[in-house]
């Protein structure tokens, strides 16, 4: 650290005092103590974030520390980075790290309900010198971010999204058949039975019940995909206990039965042999296996006729099909054994300074250097080319180590920039085209009942152990029903089992909290 | 020796049963080495096993390997992270497995059992954090090293070893007036080079494969082994446990996972180099090493 | 026959290590301990390290009795305001699904110990009967090449044979007139899957170890074997078995104590809500329970049972080796 420290500052030396001392004014807010280093120079703050980025161990050292200098440069911040590793490790080490009293950490994402106890609020800092990021988000996000009582406890990271889930047709099978895209419950069944009288091994896939529920589960209930509040009671009650959820597993174990969806659909197959295989006539799982993986294998192989077509919305017996993701909390914070709290928002500010018209900023925290690693070729039609930040390899580039910013916001926007391509045509990213087409297209799908309440699950656990076994009990019996191991005729019998399981407990502990925001 | 009509018969069936789980044993790598030469379209094209490449290339080595300094780097760091610390693991671990296969020392059955106690009973991830953090060790070389130092099953295999040896070689060295440094060094290092050499490709492989304690201890990417680098790159964005896990699904948002056939070149770059090793251990293996090294 | 046998040292039995007391026995303690103090010398480093890096930890269990949050404070485990008694065990126990888990990580662990206990002995022994050298070896090689697949890869090679959409095994299934069938959501055929996949992937590595002990065996004793007129299976009943049998026990009672550990990643990868009765063992419980929240009593707590469980376990079988004649743990 020191080393590194002395590095910088000789190197700051070198580069001329009037630009020193213009970045270095900038980087202490008025009234805010300055550190003072030897010889009455101030020492710009170091701030430490925890990412995770596909890179684990990290990019190009070269390329990384001179995005780094060169954040400093544009804000005065001196940004350190955490790699998190991969997979069920990164939880470890983020909590190890948010926990160590050796170690310092200034900001990190999870849901803020968790960390409520060990992160500033960031109403005064936000006020202070946050103007972008405050600007960046909508009333709704902001108040996922606070607790009942009104304190703000991080800046988002993720919360209502309309881009997750849409059915995805294939588009020349439709034409084949001589249909429009569908649009309602009985069309899309038709649409999937014409495919099927002209591909006999065509099939329905999802990616496990919850993404089902997501897609289909309107078409069938009140709510869709969400918690109610049941009359009888005014209680809260999971999805599972809708008055039109018996209907709903009748129909899809009649999909089953039938042969239409695909053997382990609830199975976690590998997806990608699958959309090899050429065989998903209707997709209904997570949006990415289509607008990210399958535009990768089309692509790859070159094919033409060959594609999958999205219904914006469609509409069943009961309404809506489709549920929008109400994500959830899960926020940036800034930690309070932060020493520079004011710093941490001044950079992250500063990354949503141009707001969704102008990301050159969440562009070079993302990418790297402008004009080194990528450079706008339009910035007005947000046309970019990419250098160094275009390469595959971990190895040539600098790997996102300093984004702070991922999700909701700047990344977001930035899904509206098209890359040109070495060969002169413009390349806009079916999955960036996708997200950032719908991402806040709310009308195809119904909303959750309780979208807005960002509850403390690790609260509930706590006080209710036994929710994992109810989670697992109704995951199981659900799919038993659906494959007609089980028949529906038992359905009051595992309802029954199912308050044998405490979910009267559950019920009190969830509609408790979310009373907090709904007095 | 002669051998009769029946003993060839029996090798001739061995060999064909031994050549069929060979098969088994090799054709998922096979498929895995292919895949790693094929290009993006031939993998979109091709079914799900992919025996043999149709059109070979190596882009994927090339990206792998080519550019940059980060997988040599830490190339380097996994090299001298199994070289040392399996040398210091078997340094400590076959002197120890000496003493506990001497079967008239004193307090042998409560050291054994010390040991033994920690196989089953440990105090999970934190409070070795916290012990690695106190002896300063996070972010240094040393916190992949110190903390694997003896493993206590492998101690005791390689003591049950030892205490297959006779005990009359013992005593005949000390006859002839060998001291006990002497009766270690002369007499049951060479004696006990076949455990030696297996318990040493454990810890080597251990070593080479481990990437958690990395992952937790150390900061600097310039530090980290190759595991780690490379190994976590395979697991993004798989949403590695299933449906369960939310956010692992949450944070693919926009990232995509790399190409299959550059995935099946990290595998293969991570496993070549300890499949090396093997060859040279093998020929700890050979029957009668025990009779050929007292002869000698 | 049974001589050959007989004259491995590996045989003998063990007596018990001396005991003393009384001030004689102390007096005659202290004078074996000076003449072996090179032996304690050469054992004090190693035993200095288990009780900084094993033991000192360890203090962590207690973790298991309280509501820790490293939050409040990563090194404040001695805080009795946190103090929850059995709580978490309590947890556990209550759960519905406790009997279900129990019985499915014993029955995985179980099957794994039957099938993939006795394939990598039977491995070696053929390994060990190969006469031309260069197949030898590359057989021996190329045998533990799957363990270095990371589970996640393993896992993805298993799916990828037992998929209905182009799977290998069901294009051969179609092939011979059947139906296609999603394998790995059937109930009934879960644990034999997962059982097969574990002894593909290690045999080959847990051969070594028995290699190894094949390599310490006189030659001789084959030689005065084959004069006896003992055919091959008859030398590797009689001589090659019994010569490793102290390896063969030691290894097994290792495994009897890793009975409760059935395989938390390799399950996790491959189950689903289909198999969860016969698929959800201890730890995948513990990993679900832990997705929300930190449950890092819960899983000391879960962590604690299983080792007291273990402990009992390894007890039992170190009594039935020592009563067999075999060296045991101590």
């Amino acid at each position: 650290m020191t080393t590194a420290m002395l590095n910088r500052r000789q190197l700051l030396q070198g580069m001329g005092l009037a630009a020193t001392g213009a970045a270095l004014a900038a980087c202490v807010p008025a009234g805010a103590p300055a550190d003072m280093a030897d010889g009455g120079e101030m020492e710009p703050p170091d701030i430490w974030v925890a990412t995770s980025t596909p890179c684990p161990g990290g990019g190009n050292p070269e390329r990384t520390a001179a995005v780094r200098d060169h954040l400093l440069e544009l804000t005065g911040v001196r940004v350190n980075a955490y790699l998190l590793p991969p997979g069920a490790a990164r939880t470890e080490k983020l909590n190890l790290l948010i926990a160590s009293g050796t170690e310092p950490l200034d900001v990190f994402e999870g849901a803020w309900p968790d960390f409520k106890g060990i992160v500033n609020p960031l109403d005064d800092l936000l006020d202070a010198g946050g103007q972008n990021i405050l600007a960046g988000h909508s009333d709704l996000d902001w108040k996922m971010m606070k607790d009942f009582e009104g304190t703000t406890w991080g800046y988002p990271r993720l919360g209502l999204m309309g881009h997750t889930h849409f059915p995805f047709f294939r588009s020349d099978w439709l034409a084949e058949a001589g249909l429009d895209v569908p649009d309602t419950w009985d069309g899309m069944e038709e649409a999937y039975l014409a495919m099927r009288g002209n591909h006999p091994e065509a099939v329905i896939t999802t990616m496990g019940r919850r993404h089902l529920m997501y897609n289909t589960l309107g078409a069938y209930t009140d709510h869709g995909y969400s918690r109610w509040i049941d009359p009888a009671d005014n209680m809260l009650k999971p999805p599972e206990l809708q008055e039109g959820y018996p209907d709903w597993l009748a129909k899809m174990n009649q999909w089953w039965a039938d042969g239409w969806l695909q053997q382990e659909s609830f199975a976690n197959p590998d997806y990608r042999s699958m959309l090899k295989t050429l065989t998903i006539g209707l997709w209904l799982g997570w949006y990415s296996r289509i607008t990210g993986w399958w535009s990768d294998i089309r692509r790859d192989a070159g094919y033409v006729d060959e594609d999958y077509i999205l219904s914006l919305k469609i509409v069943g017996p009961s309404g809506i099909a489709k549920t929008n993701n109400a994500g959830s909390n899960t926020a940036y914070m800034i930690a309070r054994k932060s020493e520079h709290p004011d710093a941490v928002i001044k950079y992250v500010n500063w990354i949503y300074s141009g707001g969704p018209d102008d990301v050159t900023n969440y562009l070079i925290a993302s990418w790297g250097i402008q004009g080194e690693d990528w450079e706008w070729v339009d910035k007005e039609a947000k046309i970019a080319r990419q250098f160094s930040a275009g390469s595959p390899v971990c190895e040539e580039k600098y790997s996102r180590d300093y984004q702070i910013t991922l999700g909701l916001g700047p990344e977001t926007w930035a899904t509206a920039v098209k890359i040109e391509q070495p060969d002169g045509s413009i390349f806009w990213n079916r999955h960036w085209q996708h997200i950032n087409t719908y991402w806040n297209q709310y009308d195809g799908g119904r909303m959750p009942v309780d979208f807005d309440v960002p509850y403390d699950r690790t609260a509930i656990r706590d006080a209710f152990p036994g929710e994992v076994d109810l989670e697992r009990f109704i995951d199981e019996e659900s799919i038993k029903f659906i494959s007609g191991d089980r028949p529906l005729s038992e359905w009051s019998s595992f309802v029954d089992d199912l308050s044998g399981a405490g979910l009267d407990r559950w019920s009190e502990l969830y509609t408790e909290q979310f009373r907090l925001y709904h007095p | 020796m002669k051998y009769s009509r029946g003993e060839r018969v029996f090798d001739w069936i061995n060999i064909f049963v031994l050549a069929v789980l060979t098969l088994l044993f090799l054709l998922p790598f096979l498929s895995v080495v292919s895949t790693s030469l094929i290009s993006g379209k031939e993998y979109a094209l091709r079914g799900l096993f992919i025996l043999y490449p149709k059109e070979p290339v190596i882009t994927s080595y090339h990206l792998l390997l080519g550019q940059g300094s980060l997988v040599w780097t830490s190339l380097g760091v996994s090299l001298a992270r199994v070289t040392i610390g399996t040398g210091l693991n078997l340094f400590l671990t076959f002197p120890l497995a000496y003493v506990l296969s001497k079967r008239t020392l004193y307090g042998r059955v409560p050291i054994t059992m010390f040991i033994f106690f920690t196989m089953l009973f440990s105090g999970g991830l934190i409070p070795n954090f916290v012990l690695v953090e106190k002896l300063n060790l996070l972010n240094s070389f040393w916190s992949m090293i110190l903390p694997p130092l003896i493993n206590p099953w492998w101690l005791l295999i390689m003591r049950n070893f030892m205490l297959a040896i006779p005990d009359e070689l013992e005593e005949a060295a000390i006859m002839d007036g060998a001291n006990p440094l002497t009766v270690l060094l002369r007499v049951y290092l060479p004696l006990s080079m076949p455990v030696i050499a297996t318990v040493g490709l454990w810890y080597a492989v251990m070593h080479w494969n481990s990437w958690f304690d990395a992952a937790i201890y150390l900061n600097t990417p310039s530090k980290f082994p190759m595991q780690l680098v490379l190994r976590g790159i395979l697991e993004f964005g798989t949403g590695q446990y299933g449906d369960a896990s939310g956010l692992a699904e949450m944070t693919e948002l926009i990232d995509p996972p790399p190409a299959e056939s550059l995935k099946a070149a990290m595998i293969v770059v991570t496993t070549m180099p300890i499949l090396l090793i093997y060859p040279f251990i093998q020929r700890y293996f050979v029957k009668g090493i025990m009779l050929g090294s007292i002869k000698g | 026959m049974q001589q050959f046998g007989g004259e491995h040292p590996g045989l003998s039995v063990t007596p018990a290590s001396p005991t003393y007391s009384g001030r004689k026995g102390w007096r005659e303690a202290w004078r074996q301990i000076k003449r072996d103090r090179f032996l304690y010398a050469l054992a004090a480093i190693p035993l200095l390290y288990f009780v900084v890096f094993r033991y000192l930890p360890m203090v962590g269990v207690i973790i298991a009795f309280q509501d820790y949050d490293p939050f409040l404070g990563i090194t404040d485990i001695f805080r009795f305001d946190r103090w929850v008694g059995l709580k978490h065990f309590r947890n556990f126990f209550d759960s519905i699904f406790f009997w279900n888990i129990m019985r499915n990580t014993v029955l995985i662990s179980l099957y794994k110990l039957i099938f993939g206990f006795p394939v990598p002995i039977i491995l070696a022994l053929l390994i060990n009967e190969v006469r031309v050298t260069l197949f030898q070896r590359t057989v021996q090689t190329i045998s533990y090449l799957p363990h270095f697949f990371s589970m996640v890869v393993a896992a993805g090679i298993v799916r990828a044979m037992l998929t209905p959409q182009g799977g290998l095994l069901n294009q051969v299934v179609v092939a011979l007139g059947g139906q296609p069938k999603a394998y790995l959501t059937d109930p009934d055929l879960f644990r034999s899957i997962i059982v097969t996949m574990d002894v593909w992937q290690h045999a080959g590595w847990n051969s070594i170890i028995f290699l190894a002990a094949m390599a310490t065996i006189n030659p001789e004793m084959y030689e005065a074997a084959a004069m006896d007129g003992a055919n091959r299976f008859q030398r590797m009943w009689h001589v090659t078995l019994p010569s490793i049998s102290f390896a063969i026990v030691i290894i097994l009672i290792f495994r009897i104590g890793g009975m409760l550990d059935a395989g938390f990643e390799q399950i996790i990868l491959l189950y689903s809500p289909s198999v969860f009765s016969v698929s959800d063992i201890i730890d995948t419980y513990v990993y679900r329970a832990g997705l929300i929240g930190r449950q890092y009593s819960f899983g000391a707590a879960v962590g604690l049972f299983k080792s007291v469980l273990a402990l009992a376990l390894m007890y039992m079988a170190n009594k039935v080796s020592q009563k067999l004649g075999q060296e045991g743990l101590w």
